[in-house]
């Protein structure tokens, strides 16, 4: 028999919620292993905080995607969302299981490039494409998403001089019900603008219209705004056939999709209240497969899916730092994940287990993150069991942007592992050390003496 | 010239052909000669023919059918007759003009009236005008009766002095039995040459046209003789009159030309040797009385009689019928067997399956828990994942089953003519027994066929009735209605328009069966259960590569730098084909959803459409990895000419050659809608399991054209197929 820890006593004001046949006791269990490693273990071997990926979980999570599409349409293609999680082992992963590439800027475009995805399966996104990023693309036959005239313009004269045919698709903004409408990104459907834009492309004899793209907001919450927003793709689409005989290979219907996150704010779980990827399937596809386009033109669907995928794959583990009582009586915990590294603790509540052995007794809490900044907050009120100094916490769904948009501030990021199938432990981000930054610092001369 | 010169050449030598039902040059060249031994009898043939073909080119008849021989083939028998008959003198070719003039006038007022009924009129118009030219013929004055074939020394010194007629006195001093000299002398009797070296020559044309009409005419001709013996008929018809003849052409017509010869057509003429000769005895004593010759009376009446008996009746098993008359046994009979092996089930509805993706048959034909007696021919589907469970999680509510809300797609064009969308879905284990099928939708695709659709999902059916439905439209999504404990998708096809109605045995056009990652293609074939089962989804590249339409050129690029032109036709039987007009050939094929399929060829073997047809003879429009199928070719078409020479002696009974078409999938770039693909093809010829003859291809899908290439006598031949 395993000894009891030692909690605090605590006293804590009664309220009464719905009784259940459990009293006041919380039921959860703690996580103490990730795909079969224990968390203390990891720990131990490779620091805190730190970040784990499982590849079982990207593998199955894209499986499942394309699985809901495939079962309700013929031709579907993803394209892995770099900006989501642009760590080369994870790309691999999703290339490794059939996706393309999407990226947004020159960067992520020579990182696919690097990552062995032939030119013609990235699609190039974003509102900053410099003149050589576009040359490159062109030449590489990669997909262009034209997101300006200004970028149209310079496309068709970087084509003319290289005497090559772009492969363009527009990217259009359109009303379909969701507040905020995101119309600073691509052409306004309803109005004129992509119609008008189009008409450019195919009077371009250096542009070949590929296909149609349209990204109506990020964790869309209805699936039925994807119905609106295909159907009047389709609507140009068809309005391209009839005046031009042109028939487009694809519809790109970007992202947006959720993942099991709970928004800030919202009072259901995000677990049982956000669409499942089903949904919006169905919403797509049996628009797509009604609609007035012929049987043998219809289009192959891209999906640019990213959080939905990967947010619920990865896993940060950290360390209580220390434990405080505020003048409020609010009980506060400090921990080593601050906001630089959890950047989408301002987005979400996230769920977060301790990785030990708890009694039933909780505690309404804050959980603060190391930094020396007040807006270091990582759960402004969360019920969590008594923790001690060095005991950890697992926070759960944190695979999408907290790689790409997270800042070295003070102390230095951390390492990154990913569990694989096998359930070993790789490290596929080195924890960063001062070298990491003074290889790129340079001082001036004058600055090296001083005295104090 | 060149042209007008094989069209005069052709509609001659297919006049004398067509006689043995061929249009095989050499047998009509043969024949040609055979008539010369008459050398005036021969000369009026021509005369006949020409005044024929002449006549009826100006009349504007049909070119082809005129090159046929089909309105001067009885103008050979009425040439050659009156030939033997009179002396040559300038009457006599006057008179003979207005014969075959009215010969032409019958055959074509007989053709069009046997037409309506599907018979051919064979030589009754020979028939009918060389009786009336006897009959009248007493009453010309200016024709003087010929003695010439009375005197047969006289005859052969005439054409070939000494030698001839010692050749002659030679063979007839050989000891050959009475049946043989009588079955040369009544194959030459057909050209009025009572002799056995025109017999003989006739024969060996008979066996260059075809060996299996070679054996006919024995079996058919000595089975007569022995008939004869056995009956104690009159054997003098066959050994004087040589009326034997009409044996012989009764056994090829009815054993191998109007029909595919097998067993049972061998056995048809044994029958109908009886049935000819007593025609023949009869219509004998009845024309005597008018001093006419019977000619080919009983051949005429027992091939028309048997030919109308047999349309008259519903199928039969035994007797079958060309399709596509050749003018071969061997290429009938060929064509025949390949094309009900590849086509027989051609005639079934196109019916795909209803869903995308791919399901597994969870219970089949004849399943264990309800598909049993009206209901056998029933399928359930549903949706499992690579470790075979067929929900995630618990699987206690319907969410958790992969297939649940999933679309349901109408199988085939259709009229809706029945929904249920108020049941409502049952809870896991639970079942409704009450309201049995659920939620369904009914689709009528004919008045015999209608598609049922059940336990399909509450309130979510997307048709009403009487909306028209194509093919992979949503009608609804799977449910959990009815008598369904799990989620599934219960469908079946049925001859009522009712909800439950008797289900009947029907195969589903054509789709792929995944087994460990291993594709087979399947055509009009029954899914078994637990097999994973998907539709073909056709490749927009490959569709585009075998796109050929009629009007299109082909551009064939080569890379020798001899650029060919192919064109798409049509002909008026609305079938599709590519002509080369270099070396007048014809691939014609037919180009379904999913396959490309080559039919059959004519014309050139040593052309490159030739070798075209043989790569892309059957093509799934689709990539699955490492798929591979195979087909058969006619055995005519691909062979090793001596084997083939073998096989036709046999083939009536049982064929061991095999003339085979593989091909295999191997390498895909998939991307939108330009997809590179490889894949390789061959033709193989075995007899009995060993390897005869192989030629290889390698087929590339590349920018949506067709690229291929094969080696042939050491030389590597590569084209692309540019059908822009």
């Amino acid at each position: 028999m395993t000894k009891l820890s030692y909690e605090r006593p605590v006293i804590k004001k009664v309220e009464t919620g719905m009784p259940n046949k459990f009293g006041l006791r919380t039921e959860y269990l703690p996580m103490t292993e990730i795909e079969n490693n224990k968390v203390k273990d990891l720990v131990k071997e490779y620091g805190s905080p730190l970040f784990v990926i499982s590849e079982r979980l990207i593998r199955k999570n894209i499986n499942e995607a394309k699985r809901a599409f495939t079962d309700r349409y013929p031709k579907v293609q993803f394209a892995w969302s770099y900006k989501t999680n642009y760590l080369d082992s994870v790309c691999k992963v999703f290339h490794q299981e059939g996706s393309w590439a999407e990226v947004v800027s020159g960067f992520e475009y020579d990182k696919a490039l690097k990552n062995g995805v032939p030119g013609k399966y990235i699609i190039f996104n974003g509102p900053h494409k410099t003149d050589e990023e576009l040359l490159k693309a062109i030449n590489n036959d990669s997909l262009i998403h034209i997101d300006h005239l200004d970028e149209l313009y310079s496309l068709m004269s970087i084509a003319k001089g290289c005497n090559k045919k772009a492969k363009v698709a527009i990217r259009i903004n359109l009303d379909c019900g969701i507040y905020p409408m995101w119309d600073r990104f691509g052409f306004n459907y309803e109005n004129g603008q992509a119609w008008d834009a189009l008409n450019k492309i195919m009077l371009n004899d250096y542009l070949e219209l590929m296909g149609l793209h349209c990204h109506i907001g990020t964790f869309i919450l209805s699936p039925m705004a994807y119905s609106v927003a295909t159907s009047k793709l389709i609507d140009l689409s068809l309005n391209l056939q009839s005046k031009y005989g042109h028939t487009i290979s694809y519809i790109d219907l970007g992202g947006g999709f959720t993942s099991k996150n709970t928004l800030k704010g919202s009072f259901l779980q995000g677990v049982d209240t956000n669409p499942t990827i089903n949904d919006y399937a169905d919403a797509i596809t049996s628009t797509l497969i009604n609609s007035n386009i012929k049987p043998e033109n219809l289009p192959t669907l891209i999906l640019e899916s990213g959080r939905a995928l990967i947010d619920d794959t990865s896993f940060l583990i950290g360390s209580v730092i220390a434990n405080k009582r505020l003048t409020s009586g609010k009980r506060a915990t400090i921990i080593d994940v601050g906001v630089n590294i959890l950047f989408t603790s301002f987005w979400y509540d996230h769920k977060i287990t301790p990785a030990q052995p708890f009694s039933h007794f909780t505690e309404d809490t804050v959980l603060y993150g190391p930094l020396c900044m007040n807006i270091d907050v990582i759960r402004e009120s969360i019920n969590l069991p008594l923790l001690n100094k060095g005991d950890n916490l697992v926070i759960s769904n944190i695979g999408a942007y907290n790689m790409t948009q997270w800042m070295q501030f003070i102390n230095l990021r951390p390492n990154i592992v990913m569990i694989d199938l096998q359930n070993n432990v790789h490290i596929v981000r080195k924890r960063e050390t001062s070298e990491t930054f003074e290889r790129s610092e340079q001082t001036p001369e004058h600055l090296n003496k001083f005295e104090l | 010239m060149r042209h007008q010169l094989s069209f005069i050449l052709n509609s001659f030598l297919n006049s004398y052909s067509q006689i043995f039902f061929s249009k095989n040059k050499i047998f009509g060249l043969l024949l040609l000669i055979v008539s010369f031994f008459d050398v005036y009898s021969g000369l009026a043939g021509v005369i006949a023919i020409f005044t024929s073909v002449s006549l009826s080119l100006l009349l504007g008849f049909n070119r082809s059918n005129i090159q046929n021989g089909y309105y001067s083939f009885n103008n050979v028998f009425i040439g050659l007759a009156l030939g033997v008959s009179y002396n040559f003198n300038v009457q006599f070719v006057f008179f003979l003009i207005f014969a075959s003039i009215l010969t032409l006038f019958f055959t074509i007022t007989i053709e069009n009236i046997l037409e309506k009924y599907l018979l051919p009129y064979l030589s009754f118009p020979f028939m009918i005008s060389i009786w009336l030219v006897v009959l009248s013929g007493h009453e010309f004055k200016s024709l003087e009766i010929s003695d010439r074939g009375i005197y047969v020394l006289n005859d052969l010194y005439g054409i070939g002095g000494i030698q001839a007629v010692s050749l002659y006195e030679q063979i007839n001093n050989l000891a050959i039995p009475i049946p043989i000299i009588t079955y040369f002398k009544s194959l030459g009797a057909i050209l009025f040459q009572y002799n056995i070296i025109a017999g003989v020559i006739i024969a060996i044309g008979l066996l260059i046209h075809s060996r299996i009409a070679f054996l006919l005419s024995i079996v058919g001709f000595f089975f007569t003789y022995n008939y004869y013996k056995f009956i104690g008929a009159d054997i003098t018809h066959l050994n004087y009159l040589y009326i034997g003849f009409n044996f012989i052409l009764t056994s090829i017509a009815i054993g191998s030309f109007f029909t595919i010869p097998n067993i049972s057509s061998f056995f048809t003429i044994i029958l109908f040797i009886p049935i000819t000769s007593i025609i023949l005895s009869g219509f004998s004593s009845l024309l005597s009385i008018f001093g006419l010759p019977i000619y080919s009376m009983p051949f005429n009446m027992a091939v028309l009689l048997f030919l109308f008996v047999l349309r008259s009746g519903h199928s039969n098993k035994f007797i079958k019928i060309p399709h596509i008359q050749l003018y071969s046994p061997e290429q009938n009979l060929y064509n025949y067997v390949n094309n009900s092996k590849r086509f027989n089930n051609f005639f079934y509805a196109p019916i795909d399956f209803p869903f995308f993706g791919e399901w597994k048959i969870s219970q089949g034909n004849n399943g264990n828990h309800t598909h049993k007696g009206d209901w056998q021919y029933a399928l359930d589907f549903n949706i499992v994942d690579n470790t075979d469970n067929q929900f995630k999680g618990e699987g206690l509510v319907l969410d958790d089953y992969y297939c649940y809300n999933k679309p349901v797609l109408a199988p085939i064009d259709g009229l809706v003519i029945e929904i249920i969308d108020s049941v409502k879905d049952n809870n896991i284990g639970d079942v409704n027994i009450e309201e049995n099928w659920g939620n369904a939708v009914i689709i009528k695709y004919s008045e015999s066929l209608y598609a049922s659709l059940n336990h399909l999902r509450t309130d979510k059916i997307k048709v009403k009735v009487g909306d028209i439905v194509k093919k992979g439209n949503i009608i609804g999504y799977v449910g959990n209605s009815g008598r369904s404990p799990y989620p599934h998708l219960h469908f079946q096809l049925q001859k009522y328009p009712h909800i439950g109605s008797e289900t009947i045995y029907y195969p589903i056009a054509n789709y792929i069966v995944k087994t460990d990652n291993k594709y087979t293609l399947k055509l009009f074939d029954i899914p078994k259960e637990n097999e994973t089962v998907m539709n073909i989804v056709s490749d927009s590249s490959m569709i585009k590569a075998y796109n050929f339409t009629p009007g299109q050129k082909l551009i064939v690029l080569s890379t020798n730098k001899v650029n060919l032109e192919w064109e798409i036709l049509t002909d008026a039987y609305n079938n599709t084909y590519i002509y080369c007009r270099e070396t007048n050939s014809s691939a014609y094929f037919i180009n379904t959803d999913n396959i490309f399929m080559f039919t059959s060829f004519y014309g050139n073997k040593k052309s490159h459409l030739f070798y075209f047809f043989l790569a892309n003879y059957k093509i799934l429009k689709s990539f699955y990895q490492d798929i591979e199928y195979d087909d058969s070719l006619p055995l005519t078409l691909f062979n090793n000419k001596i084997m083939l020479m073998l096989q036709d002696i046999f083939a009536p009974f049982y064929i061991f050659t095999k003339s085979k078409y593989q091909c295999k999938y191997n390498q895909c770039e998939k991307y939108l809608n330009n997809s590179k693909i490889n894949m390789e093809s061959s033709i193989t010829v075995k007899i009995l399991g060993n390897t005869l003859k192989k030629i290889n291809f390698k087929i590339g899908i590349i920018d949506n054209k067709i690229n291929y290439s094969y080696i042939l006598n050491k030389t590597l031949y590569s084209f692309i197929i540019d059908n822009k």
